[in-house]
């Protein structure tokens, strides 16, 4: 019965098969005018910097349409989301600008016991060097730019007999170092790029 | 009855028409396997239609058979361009094999697929080179039919080394043609899809309901 059946459509598809090979050619002559329109369209949106086959506006709308479906299967829906910061790029450079005036802005601050880390590396701290006599930081602090109050254990400072720290005291303006003195690198500069989610993940 | 009773027919005239009976009738059953198994490929091919109407269909983006269809359409035309850059790559490298064939050979003319057809039998198919009374055609009713079972050239199949690049470009073209020819059935196959799908997907039946027993009465 089914050989019979396969034999009945057989002579069905022998009738029809000279009208499907007019279809397939009739379709075979639409894709190849198909193919060349489509193609310049892909060349104007190559050119154009867009995508080659870009997403069709239905497409994208059914999309925004399912995912907010899904976020209010989740409950997400009227929870206010924490609002994440814009990714923006932090410069961080360094200053070498030296204000003897400047004020810390947190003068309570106390900066907490550094103490020398030769110890912990294994390496013997140096002595203790000796008091010249010559005044040193009379507000505890460092006038920086940073502002930190420096040296509030009086720590022996300026070993080297560098004048500073004394109203008194006549400063030198600092020596603003050149571009090549700082660029110890050739490839490299003194400003490096940070991204904030990027550090937010690790 | 009579009629047939009265067509006196000898033993191997007989013989004769059993065998192009059974012919006739296992042509006929691969021609119907063939068209099942075109059928089924169909199908298959008619899913991608679903899946690229999908979305826009369970999320009401598209909302009358017209936009259904319309839209429908484009991306099938897309889909088409699509899978049709494949066999037009096959072509297309092809057509350059012939083309660094002829420079370098300086011979244009040469039909690259009458050459490859030394790769199979060749019949004898003029009738010229037949006795007159024993011809290879023969008129009957105004339509020109085989009388006989044409005769063989010699000398064919045959392979020929110089010959190598006709074989490959007629093979990169024999290929093209037909995965475009399956590209192609893929798209009637998607269209007509599409076309139905768009009157179903929209449809509303009347079946069963009854005007007086509202809702609101239950």
């Amino acid at each position: 019965m089914n050989a019979l059946k396969k034999f009945g459509l057989g002579i069905l598809w022998a009738i029809l098969f000279p009208f499907i090979l007019v279809g397939v050619a009739i379709v075979g002559i639409f894709g190849a005018l198909n193919f060349v329109i489509e193609f310049f369209v892909m060349l104007i949106n190559f050119f154009r910097g867009k995508k080659l086959f870009p997403v069709y506006p239905e497409d994208q709308k059914a999309y925004e349409i399912l995912q907010r479906a899904i976020d209010r299967q989740n409950g997400n829906l009227g929870v206010q989301q924490p609002q994440q910061a814009p990714s923006q790029p932090v410069y961080v450079q360094q200053n070498f600008y030296a204000n003897p005036n400047a004020v810390p802005p947190n003068p309570g601050y106390q900066q907490p016991n550094l103490q020398a880390p030769g110890n912990l590396q294994g390496i013997p701290a140096h002595p203790p060097y000796p008091q010249q006599g010559y005044p040193q930081n009379p507000q505890g602090y460092y006038p920086n730019s940073e502002g930190y109050p420096q040296n509030p254990q009086g720590y022996p400072q300026n070993p080297q007999g560098y004048p500073q720290g004394s109203q008194n005291t006549q400063h030198p303006m600092p020596k603003i170092p050149t571009f090549e003195e700082t660029d110890y690198m050739h490839n490299r500069t003194d400003t490096i790029e940070i991204d904030i989610d990027e550090e937010r993940k690790s | 009855m009579r009629i047939l009773a009265s067509i006196n027919l000898s033993e191997t005239d007989r013989k004769a028409l059993i065998i192009l009976l059974i012919l006739l009738v296992l042509l006929l059953l691969l021609i119907g396997l063939f068209g099942m198994a075109v059928h089924g490929t169909m199908k298959h091919q008619a899913k991608h239609a679903d899946t690229m109407m999908h979305d826009v269909t369970v999320t009401h983006v598209v909302d009358s058979p017209k936009k259904f269809r319309k839209f429908g359409i484009r991306k099938n035309n897309r889909t088409l361009f699509r899978a049709s850059m494949k066999p037009f790559l096959v072509a297309l490298i092809g057509i350059v094999i012939w083309i660094i064939h002829c420079l370098a050979i300086g011979e244009w003319s040469v039909n690259p697929w009458e050459t490859t057809g030394e790769l199979f039998f060749r019949f004898k198919l003029d009738n010229s080179l037949y006795p007159a009374d024993d011809p290879l055609w023969v008129r009957v009713f105004g339509i020109q039919l085989l009388a006989r079972w044409p005769e063989l050239v010699e000398g064919y199949p045959r392979f020929e080394l110089a010959h190598i690049p006709y074989y490959l470009e007629c093979a990169f073209w024999v290929l093209a043609i037909g995965w475009y020819a399956y590209v192609c059935q893929a798209y009637i196959s998607r269209h007509v899809r599409i076309l139905r799908r768009s009157q179903e997907v929209f449809e509303k039946s009347l079946e069963g309901y009854k005007a007086n027993q509202s809702s609101l009465d239950s």
